[in-house]
């Protein structure tokens, strides 16, 4: 028996029509996977199916084996272009974007806590003009949706010359995702909420992006420097079977993620009466994902966690290499435990969760 | 019965939480959740069985050790991987799982 609570680290099962892409992929011949004798190729096409599906121009997508390596991709060539810049990431981020932007020497800052109006003063004192602003879509802790348009609207009206960065790992496939006009690059994988293969993620770059790995990759010429971010064979199958999600999703609408929404709603009810777990809150206002976190007060959520894997659920403890937002939310010690229902949840798997739970927090307390 | 070894896996759950890390090992397989309560309450563990009975919670002060049938042991709660392997060693070596 195992019940599968962890699409915010990936998803299970994956989506008929994005495995049945991946399949297709594999089992069709290998042909000029860019461009041959002025045809377009598969890659090609995929690229323009994605930018449809996303409603950008086609030359502004580009895809990366996994979103930590799209996040490196902007973060080290932007840095490498602009030395003498600052790098700064919120203080939701996580750490595919907080450690590369510390290696580069950049600054986390206070973006969604009681200190937003200091921001104006906070930025206005750097050493050094921000030239890269890291901001999250979506917590991967508790699930928050952030007002990135308003939010990125205002960081631009602060460092009109930063551009900004938009990490939607989490919110890809969770809700409507309508690009925000200020978000000069933005990265989400396809195996999260999308529930397509490992293996490719999505970076959408509005301004030129600089190269930081480099390869052979380059129809057009040694000056086309833009597409150097995809370096090496392009994992096709994969990246078929993303833009089969992709599509998918916009075409269920909200009936994509309606389901993983209401297995969260269930497992809050089922879990917070208990008085062992404490829910992390999410911001105020703003929507939230599927992810769902507590404060386990009677043991560590690590220990919680590690009984729930031997019982067959399959879920997250600790930080989810997320420490940044933890510390903001003061639990940085403990950890949290965290489950992200999906489109595949059904609600015997949160009764059964939360029923494991009652029942080993019951025993535990009988040993103490 | 030929007495029962153990192998350390190693730390899991966290690695970014260094005081909350959970030491793993295997036994042979076949060990019986109940005699290993009777072993562990001879040690001075407090131990009781859940989800029918598949899985046993023991504690020892701060020490907390869960067994799951057939052949999995966790440990949390200590300070290193020595001092975890040395808790399953006091358990296991010299007991032949009666």
């Amino acid at each position: 028996m195992t019940v599968f609570l962890n699409n915010a680290a990936t998803s299970f099962p994956k989506s008929p029509k994005a495995r049945q892409a991946l399949l297709d992929s594999l089992d069709s011949c290998p042909h000029d996977l860019r461009t041959s004798a002025g045809q377009i190729g598969e890659l090609e096409k995929l690229r323009v199916s994605i930018a449809l599906a996303l409603d950008v121009h086609r030359e502004c997508v580009f895809f990366v084996s996994d979103a930590t390596l799209a996040l490196n991709c902007v973060i080290n060539g932007w840095i490498r272009a602009n030395p003498e810049g600052e790098v700064l990431f919120d203080n939701r981020s996580h750490n595919a974007v907080s450690r590369p932007a510390l290696a580069a020497g950049g600054r986390q800052f206070d973006a969604y806590g009681k200190n937003e109006d200091p921001l104006r003063s906070w930025i206005s004192d750097l050493p050094r003009v921000p030239c890269l602003i890291c901001l999250s879509w979506a917590s991967n802790v508790n699930g928050s949706i952030y007002d990135i348009a308003s939010y990125s609207a205002d960081i631009k009206r602060l460092c009109p010359a930063a551009r900004i960065l938009i990490d939607a790992s989490q919110l890809a496939g969770s809700c409507l995702l309508d690009l925000p006009n200020d978000a000069d690059f933005l990265v989400f994988p396809g195996h999260k909420f999308l529930y397509a293969a490992p293996g490719a993620a999505v970076l959408i770059a509005r301004t030129a992006l600089v190269p930081w790995m480099l390869g052979g990759t380059n129809d057009v010429g040694i000056s086309r420097t833009d597409k150097f971010v995809e370096v090496g064979t392009p994992n096709m199958p994969a990246i078929a079977s993303l833009a089969a999600a992709l599509e998918e999703t916009k075409r269920l609408g909200r009936e994509a993620f309606s389901n993983a929404h209401q297995m969260r709603e269930l497992l809050r009810c089922k879990l917070e009466p208990t008085g062992d777990l404490e829910l992390i809150p999410t911001s105020k206002g703003g929507g939230t994902t599927s992810v769902i976190s507590f404060h386990c007060k009677t043991m560590s959520a690590t220990e919680l966690g590690s009984i729930l894997g031997q019982e067959g659920f399959v879920l997250r403890a600790g930080l989810h290499c997320n420490p940044t937002h933890h510390e903001a939310l003061g639990l940085v010690a403990c950890g949290t435990l965290r489950f992200s229902p999906g489109r595949y949840t059904c609600s015997e798997d949160i009764v059964e969760v939360a029923d494991a739970i009652t029942d080993i927090l019951a025993t535990y307390r009988a040993i103490s | 019965m030929n007495p029962l070894e153990f192998i350390m896996v190693g730390s899991r759950i966290c690695p970014e939480m260094e005081n909350a890390l959970v030491y793993e090992a295997v036994t042979s397989p076949g060990i019986e959740l109940a005699r290993l309560g009777c072993r562990l309450e001879s040690l001075g563990f407090r131990a009781a069985m859940f989800g029918s009975r598949a899985t046993l919670i023991a504690r020892r002060e701060e020490v907390l050790l869960t067994a799951k049938v057939p052949n999995r042991l966790t440990l949390s709660r200590v300070a290193s991987e020595e001092e975890a392997s040395s808790i399953f060693r006091m358990v296991f070596e010299g007991w032949d799982g009666s």
